[in-house]
């Protein structure tokens, strides 16, 4: 019951918003990746969804906005539905993790 | 027609060229596995994986299941629906085939949704939330067990399950039972902290399978193993009690053994770990002015080696040596065993000798992942000397076990059954005699027995669309005392979906009496030791123990404020059938007799567990107990027990700078309502004179934890910082040499305020 309070009332609270977009990813080990760089100031929960490659941030949008969610996320290397990391960034993930060598099997 | 023939031929080849990436990796550590056998499931189109664990295969036009194969793990298969690349998590083959493995867990404390058994596992990262110099003193965030003084004077620790004795517990060391017989409560003290992985707790009665012991829980303690430890780890530690330790893990990485390859037979591959602990005390502290020793002196080294053996047919197993030597001091503050004068003042002194062996030996069919045999040697000798003021103790125990199981399947996986055979043996040589004081009521009885039990055991296993999970284990044994008994055990899971899961237990569990080291405490006492066992045949005249134990569990997982959660209540009767009571209502004595009547446990408890924000842990426990026996002097609750605790941990870590450096804080707090204190005559205890109930009592203990990097860290923490102390824990402290001395009547810490600081570093 409370659960499903807290729930609608954080839905009707305009400070906060949640989006959810396309991440590339491999793994459990690029899910923590991706959930750790959006631990960051302004967003209060973000979890992904490996199985469809979805992200789902809920952020207030007077500390932080969402080009800056994609920005964080290509800054720790990985490519997102609006915007691609520089090949620089991609070098710093993890060898298994390398999502665009293995898109050309 | 022609047209669809072209079409399908070109699909075929198109088909045939396409090709199926993947990547196999190791379940727990995540480390990608190399030379995989990969292959369609009924073709020899396969191909395995390179030094990245990588892989690319054709796909079948027809093949739907890619198997993947791999020595030392549980064969995979897969469903092929189309996609381009596939990530296979492979689970390390457990070759012991008792126990749940629970892998991939964020939380430190987690509750399993899938065993049908009430399973908690605590792992490394909840024990680095304490000092937890050893096993006994890592279940204070626990609510399910109450760690509590055996006795005022020798400082050492027991445990509660359900409000009953640690006894009723069994157990387990890599799922081979231990802490038993003369072990049984100071065997907790042979698990350093630093040692352990993770530790799983069974509330209730567990699995046929590993004896009939088990009555109110099972604790399984997995040692770090050649699998998981680190490279090297040592951890320091100092407490401002003159507490000092050193722990050492070492896992030297031995490369594949090129002398033994032969490509007909196959490699053996063996890999080591070895595990060191030594601590020291010897400052004395009399805080409270009793004139005893608020915590005991101890010198205690343990030492533990494991060898994994690694075959490429399906044979594996794991095999321990270890080597235990502890001395304890304890008494009055100035007593010293080596002084010719201190030492006739009441003190304890007690040395400890413990060799064990245990092999545990597996294989698993060839292409048959589901059918395996498995065997558990254990052999340990125990040698125990002790001085507890007046009375002289030695004890030796040689133990043998060797428990074969087969594992299988009936018709599919959906069914399956685990049957096997088990030998027994124990053999004691007990004394226990008085220097001075009159009274020998004990020294006289023979306390030498030797136990042989051979059992045979079956279990069933259903499981129907993972919603429903019935286990149904029956074992019959026969003892060479008690003859034939029969121990039935059912567990039953039902998910209603994937958040909520209601659990039911209920079984039979036995135990053979041991009075002496299982209730080591009244030996910190001047109690007449009284036994009056009235079976002819039974061990000192007592009866086999004998229980029915039942529990109901839910749990259920939520997401408050978009973060996760989980909920579990649950509800435990254990009621006795027989029981060797321990009577200490009548002032300096302590009687033994069968129970003749009623006793029972009732238990009841609600755990939450949320994280209200970003790396920040909530927990939040409540247990309430009725625990009541007859005694000759009437039903009454059981002493020394309270019947409410309540506690609540905040776990809170700083984010992760560059380096890995980060803070992480913890704190606990705990209450533990008032205890019922067994009428003394004395007047000048605490609880006595006419005041039956002790006082409830806060606790609280913090720790600070700085990573440096991500492999050193230091850590700083304060215990008991409410300050709450027994001011005077032992009866007649002035006058040890009267009968009414006793120091078993304990009822919460004696020592105060506590800081500690310690280190940790490891390379993997």
């Amino acid at each position: 019951m409370f659960v499903q309070f807290a729930a609608n009332a954080n839905s009707q609270d305009p400070k906060s918003i949640t989006t959810t977009f396309w991440v590339a990813s491999v793994c459990q080990t690029c899910k923590a990746t991706i959930e750790k760089a959006m631990d960051t100031k302004g967003v209060v929960q973000a979890s992904y969804d490996l199985e469809t490659q979805m992200l789902t941030v809920i952020y207030k949008p007077k500390k932080i906005n969402e080009a800056k969610l994609h920005e964080l996320l290509n800054a720790v290397g990985y490519d997102t539905a609006v915007s691609k990391c520089t090949d620089e960034q991609y070098s710093r993930v993890h060898h298994c993790c390398r999502y665009r060598e293995l898109e050309k099997h | 027609m022609r047209s669809l023939l072209v079409i399908a031929t070109m699909l075929w080849s198109f088909l045939a060229n396409a090709q199926l990436g993947g990547v196999v990796v190791d379940k727990s550590s995540q480390e990608v596995l190399p030379s995989v056998v990969v292959i369609w499931e009924g073709t020899r189109l396969g191909t395995t994986t390179n030094a990245e664990g990588e892989f690319s295969i054709p796909i079948h036009p027809e093949a739907k299941n890619l198997v993947i194969v791999m020595v030392g793990y549980v064969s995979d298969t897969l469903f092929y629906k189309g996609e381009n690349f596939v990530r296979v998590e492979l689970v390390a083959h457990n070759t012991s085939t008792a126990g749940a493995t629970v892998a991939g867990d964020k939380s430190a404390t987690t509750m399993t949704m899938r065993n049908p058994q009430n399973f908690q596992v605590i792992d490394k990262k909840e024990l680095c939330k304490a000092a937890c110099c050893n096993l006994s003193e890592s279940f204070e965030t626990n609510a399910s067990i109450d760690a509590t003084f055996a006795d005022a004077i020798t400082g050492t620790k027991q445990i509660k399950m359900l409000g009953l004795d640690g006894k009723y517990t069994q157990i387990m060391f890599d799922n081979i039972p231990a802490v038993r017989g003369l072990a049984s409560t100071y065997g907790l003290t042979y698990v350093p902290g630093p040692w352990i992985n993770s530790i799983y707790i069974a509330k209730g009665i567990g699995s046929v399978t590993s004896g009939f012991e088990s009555m109110t829980g099972q604790i399984n303690v997995a040692h770090k193993s050649p699998d998981n430890a680190e490279k090297l780890h040592i951890n320091a530690y100092s407490g401002n009690a003159g507490r000092m330790e050193l722990n050492v893990v070492w896992r030297p990485s031995i490369h594949n053994q090129e002398g033994v390859e032969d490509s007909k037979r196959g490699s053996i591959r063996f890999h080591p770990v070895f595990l060191a602990h030594g601590a020291y005390s010897s400052l004395r502290f009399d805080h409270n002015k009793d004139g005893f020793l608020d915590n005991p002196l101890f010198s205690n080294l343990l030492l533990r080696n494991e060898w994994r053996m690694e075959t490429d047919r399906g044979l594996g197993g794991q095999y321990t040596i270890s080597y235990m030597h502890l001395t304890n001091t304890a008494g009055k503050r100035d007593y010293d065993p080596k002084d010719e004068i201190r030492s006739k003042l009441w003190g304890v002194d007690m040395k400890t000798d413990r060799f064990e062996f245990s092999g545990k030996t597996g294989f698993v069919f060839p292409e048959k992942e589901w059918k395996s045999f498995g065997s558990q040697v254990n052999v340990s000798w125990q040698d125990q000397k002790g001085k507890y003021g007046f009375r002289e103790y030695s004890g030796q125990q040689l133990s043998a076990r060797i428990n074969l199981l087969f594992a299988s399947r009936i018709l599919n996986d959906n069914h399956k059954i685990t049957t096997g055979a088990s030998y027994q043996f124990d053999d004691y040589l007990e004394r226990i005699y008085f220097k001075s004081i009159p009274p020998v009521s004990l020294s006289s009885q023979n306390l030498n027995r030797r136990e042989m039990v051979p059992g045979v055991f079956g279990e069933y296993t259903l499981n129907a669309k993972e919603r429903f999970v019935m286990i149904a284990g029956l074992r019959a044994d026969y003892h060479n005392v008690y003859k034939l008994f029969f121990t039935p055990r059912l567990h039953l899971r039902y998910s209603f979906n994937e958040l909520s899961t209601i659990k039911l237990v209920a079984g039979k569990g036995y135990r053979t009496p041991n009075i002496l080291m299982d209730n080591v405490g009244m030996l910190a006492s001047n109690r007449d030791i009284i036994l009056q066992g009235n079976d002819p045949n039974g061990i000192y005249g007592m009866k086999m123990e004998s229980a029915w134990n039942f529990g109901l569990i839910y749990s259920k997982k939520f997401k408050l404020n978009h973060r996760d959660g989980t909920l579990s209540l649950d509800a435990y009767r254990t009621q006795f059938v027989n029981q060797v009571v321990m009577d200490m209502e009548q002032p300096e004595e302590v009687r033994f007799y069968n129970l003749d009547g009623k006793s029972y446990s009732n238990s009841a408890q609600a755990e939450f567990h949320w994280s209200p924000a970003r790396r920040l842990e909530w927990r939040l426990a409540y247990r309430w107990l009725e625990v009541k026996t007859d005694y000759a002097s009437g039903l009454l609750d059981k002493p020394l027990l309270n019947k409410h605790r309540a506690f609540t941990n905040l776990a809170f870590s700083t984010k992760e700078k560059s380096k890995g450096s980060l803070w992480r804080f913890d704190g606990t707090l705990q209450w533990v309502s008032k205890k019922r204190i067994p009428y003394t005559e004395h007047q000048d205890h605490d609880a006595s004179a006419g005041n039956s109930y002790s006082q409830d009592y806060f606790q609280l203990n913090a720790q600070v934890t700085y990573v440096i990097r991500k492999d050193f860290e230091i850590y700083v923490g304060g215990e008991n910082l409410t300050n709450f102390m027994v001011h005077d824990p032992i009866v007649s402290a002035e006058n040890p040499d009267s009968q009414s001395f006793d120091g078993s009547l304990i009822w919460g810490p004696v020592f105060g305020r506590m800081g500690y600081v310690g280190l940790r570093w490891s390379l993997n």
